[in-house]
Order: C-alpha cells, then sequence, then structure tokens
C-alpha cells in the first residue's frame, strides 16, 4: 500500500496554486458567492504577489499592487466567461495594475523629495544582504527589459511554467511565446553584462 | 535549458512566504473593509453576528487572521494601523495597540511581531505566560508585568510601568528593565539607520552618528546614495564647511551615487566660499545644467588668470 508522502502532497498543493478552479467551484464563482470568491482568492494569494514583485520595478510598492489587484478580482471575477480564462485575467488585471504603479511612479520621481526606492517590507534587509542585493540587481535588469520579454522570462524561467502554460496567461501562440523567450534569455544575458553582473556573482549562495 | 543561477536566485528571493502572505490578506481585508463591511466578514469566514459581538468589537481594527479559510484561531490575530482598546489575546494578556503587528504563539506563549506604532501590555503576574515582543531592532521577554512597546523611525523603545522585563536588542546582550524606566534599540539595518537619521531633528550630533552607522552597513546603493546626501548636507547646515565638502567629494567620487546636481551644488557654494575658485571645478562639472557649469567654470578660470 502506498503511503502519501508529505513532499508528494506538497508538491501537489503547490501545483495546484493559481490554477483555475474546479468546474462547480467555477460556477459559484460566477454566481457571485462570496465563499466561492475567497476560496479563489486564496488560492492566487502567492501567485499574484510574486508576480508584483517579479514585474514590478524597484519604485513600485509590490505589496499595494497586489492588494489592488485583489480588490480588482473580489469585485470582478465573477465576470470571467470561463475558468479557463482565469490565469490570464488574472495576469492581465496585475499587469495593467503595475502599469497603472509604473505611471505613478514615472511621475513621481519629477517630485522633489520623493524617496527613489521603496524599502523591501520584509525581514531585515541586512539578512542576507549579498543574495537581496543580488535580486535587487536582477529586479533593476528586468525593468530594463520591454515588458513583453520580461513577462515571459519571468513566467518561464523564474517561475518555471512550460511554454504552453506562458503562451496561455499570455494570450500568445506556444511558437511566438517559444521566440519572444529566446529573445528574453538573450536580452537578460546582455543587460547583465552590461550592468556588471560578473561571473562570480551568477550563483549567489 | 538550464535556468540563468541569477535568475533563480531572483525567484528564491521574491518567493512569498506565510507572513507575506498573512500581510497581504490583512491588507486586502482592511482595504475591502473600507468598501463594504460585509465583505469582510465574509472573508473572515465568521457569522456576521459573531464577528461583530465578538473580537471585532472589542478591537475596532484588530482583525483575525485565519490559516487558510479555517477555523478562527483565537492567537492569530492582526492589528491593523489604528487603534484597538483592552484586548484579552489569551487569558491573562491584554494588548491596547495604536499600530500595527501580528499575533501568533499559543495562549501561554504569546509572541507578537510589533511592526510600527505603540502597543501596551499587560500581563497577570504568576500565571505561568511567557509572552513575546518582537521588532526588527529587539526581542522583550516578560513573565508578568505592564509594559509598552513603542515602535518608530527612531527604533525600538521599551518603557516598563509594573515588573520588570529582559530586552535583547539586536546584536546586543539581553538587560532587564525595571519599573519606571525605558531602553530604546537603535535600528540597525542601513535603512532603518536612514530613517533614524531622517526622524532625528537636524542638526543633532546623534544624525551623523546614524548616517555613518548606516553607510557603513549600506548595501544597497539607493540607500547609500540617501544616507551619503544626508550627510553632505547634515555637516554643510552645522558649518562644518571642509567635513561637508570632503564628504561632498567622497559622494561625486562614487559613479553609482545618485542626487549628484544637489551634492554637487552643496559642494560648489562650500567651495566658492572657502577658496573662491581654487577647488570648485570639480563640482561645476557635475551640475546638469552644463551651460551655467561653463560659464561659472570660464569665470573662475579667467579670475585665476588675472589673479583676482
Amino acid at each position: 500500500m502506498h503511503e502519501a508522502d508529505p513532499n508528494d502532497e506538497r508538491e501537489e498543493a503547490l501545483r495546484s496554486v493559481g490554477r483555475s478552479p474546479a468546474p462547480r467551484d467555477w460556477d459559484a464563482v460566477r454566481r457571485g458567492d462570496r465563499l466561492a470568491i475567497n476560496a479563489l482568492c486564496e488560492n492566487w494569494l502567492p501567485t499574484v504577489l510574486q508576480w508584483c514583485r517579479r514585474l514590478a520595478g524597484p519604485r513600485i510598492d509590490a505589496d499595494q499592487a497586489a492588494q489592488e489587484v485583489f480588490i480588482v478580482v473580489l469585485r470582478r471575477v465573477h465576470t470571467v466567461h470561463r475558468a479557463e480564462q482565469l490565469p490570464s485575467w488574472m495576469f492581465a488585471v496585475t499587469r495593467r495594475v503595475l502599469a497603472q504603479h509604473r505611471r505613478r511612479a514615472w511621475v513621481r520621481k519629477w517630485i522633489p523629495g520623493e524617496a527613489p526606492d521603496i524599502a523591501d517590507p520584509r525581514a531585515d534587509p541586512s539578512r542576507h544582504t549579498e543574495r537581496r542585493q543580488t535580486a535587487r540587481q536582477v529586479q533593476a535588469i528586468l525593468e530594463q527589459m520591454p515588458e513583453d520579454l520580461r513577462a515571459v522570462l519571468v513566467l518561464c524561467d523564474v517561475e518555471g511554467r512550460t511554454d504552453p502554460e506562458a503562451a496561455d496567461i499570455l494570450g500568445l501562440k506556444v511558437g511566438t511565446a517559444k521566440s519572444r523567450l529566446r529573445r528574453a534569455r538573450q536580452r537578460f544575458k546582455e543587460l547583465c553584462i552590461r550592468n556588471g553582473l560578473a561571473p562570480h556573482q551568477r550563483g549567489g549562495k | 535549458m538550464t535556468v540563468d543561477p541569477l535568475l533563480s536566485l531572483f525567484a528564491h528571493e521574491t518567493e512569498a512566504t506565510p507572513v507575506d502572505l498573512t500581510r497581504l490578506r490583512a491588507r486586502v481585508r482592511a482595504a475591502e473593509s473600507k468598501s463594504a463591511a460585509s465583505s469582510v466578514m465574509s472573508w473572515l469566514g465568521l457569522p456576521g453576528t459573531l464577528a461583530v459581538g465578538g473580537l471585532l468589537a472589542a478591537a475596532a481594527t484588530a482583525i483575525v487572521v485565519l490559516p487558510g479559510m479555517s477555523a478562527p484561531d483565537p492567537l492569530a490575530l492582526s492589528f491593523a494601523d489604528g487603534a484597538a482598546a483592552g484586548v484579552e489575546v489569551a487569558p491573562g494578556v491584554v494588548m491596547t495597540a495604536d499600530g500595527a503587528g501580528e499575533l501568533s504563539g499559543t495562549e501561554t506563549a504569546p509572541r507578537l511581531a510589533w511592526a510600527s506604532g505603540a502597543v501596551d501590555i499587560s500581563v497577570e503576574p504568576g500565571a505561568g505566560l511567557d509572552v513575546q515582543v518582537a521588532t526588527d531592532e529587539a526581542t522583550v521577554r516578560v513573565v508578568g508585568t505592564v509594559f509598552r512597546v513603542e515602535r518608530d523611525a527612531l527604533g525600538t523603545t521599551v518603557s516598563v510601568s509594573r515588573g520588570k522585563v529582559a530586552v535583547e536588542c539586536v546584536d546586543q546582550d539581553e538587560r532587564f528593565v525595571p519599573a519606571e524606566q525605558s531602553i530604546t534599540c537603535l535600528p540597525t539595518s542601513a535603512a532603518g539607520l536612514l530613517g533614524r537619521a531622517q526622524a532625528l531633528p537636524p542638526g543633532t550630533e546623534a544624525v551623523l552618528a546614524a548616517v555613518e552607522a548606516g553607510l557603513a552597513s549600506a548595501p544597497d546603493s539607493a540607500i547609500q546614495t540617501e544616507l551619503s546626501a544626508l550627510r553632505v548636507d547634515h555637516l554643510a547646515h552645522t558649518q562644518q564647511f571642509d567635513a561637508a565638502i570632503a564628504a561632498a567629494e567622497r559622494h561625486l567620487a562614487v559613479p553609482e551615487m545618485g542626487r549628484r546636481a544637489e551634492v554637487a551644488r552643496i559642494g560648489a557654494t562650500l567651495a566658492y566660499q572657502r577658496d573662491a575658485c581654487g577647488s570648485v571645478s570639480p563640482f561645476l562639472s557635475e551640475l546638469p545644467d552644463e551651460e551655467l557649469a561653463a560659464s561659472a567654470l570660464s569665470a573662475c578660470q579667467d579670475r585665476n588668470a588675472t589673479g583676482e
């Protein structure tokens, strides 16, 4: 008799995060059932927060953006027609919210006295300093990339999604997503070199 | 295709932790509650009457944080920004909060992670309670007392009304604080020290101490820029002109430093006051208005040439 391995369960739980809900749950969401919508939000919390952190530049408060995404989700998710459309809808909402933040940040940087970067709200920044600093450099490099390349690189190479999954989320053909990913990897590499991310930093312990 | 190790590191560093999710959940609820109180009840997974009549009524802005959407845990409590008076968070432990923090732990060993603002805590003596409050700068342990923990940009201040608490500031030994006394643990991170330097009364010596300590530990060029520019500004305003000019030169010598024009203007003004045109040129070359800088430089060169 095969016993359930806690690691398998964890993997399965991780895989289920950010996926489309079961048909019955989706019907409840479409009816505007609050509990079903809350459960859906709970399932998407980590995915959306991570998207915000990974796609937002250093001048955007990712937590604030994620909060705004969920306000939209709570109010509008029942208008999504099919469960399969949910990941791409969720990603589109996140991109729109981040675009608004980016515009605000662009305006803010012309106002004298505004802080240039958003402080990291997580634990003491002096801990794990080197890794955190490298991550911020990577974030700054991603910010220099065109938005469409950044999105596919984050979905595939940061989050480990397959090409078809990324294509689905981005609303692209698989071939287009693949070629875009190739260009994104190339661009990222070039920017790393241009920004002086030396080979010894490219592993970060 | 092997994923770039930098992207793997980035993925790891940006992963959402349970604490991050708890904070986001609380933020979404707080934002949603402003527009629809009924939504909050639903999000909390509580029947409206229970929520209104129970804990939420006692603590206006205290929000119960549930593990997922399951049954409520009395010691999973999130204080959003705002005031919550006299909440008995566990038998014998009463908190009055005006700020933000998260409570976890068990009924006999409550753990409060305090982020900002003040919290007054009363612990019943002799009840075998092990209460701890942690901030970025300090850990406070207590057995039977009344005390307050206040966290702001200056650091974490622990004031004891009755009894005695043990306070461990980060990187320091534990110290006992008796009744009627208080202790302040200073920020240790570069960002925290920058916040302290900006919050202190301008011109005081403590500003420079916080700036220097922050610069010694600044991992981030943005924070380093702010600290270094603040040092120049502080030295100029406390009339330590030579030191201010030297600090401005050090600032501009690092290519990654921002706020160059501002620092260059201060440096140029002070250098001109001190040496006339003698040492002003390195600062002028940093000014964004090239025409103005070139004309000032040319005027200085003319003066030097004519020996004025």
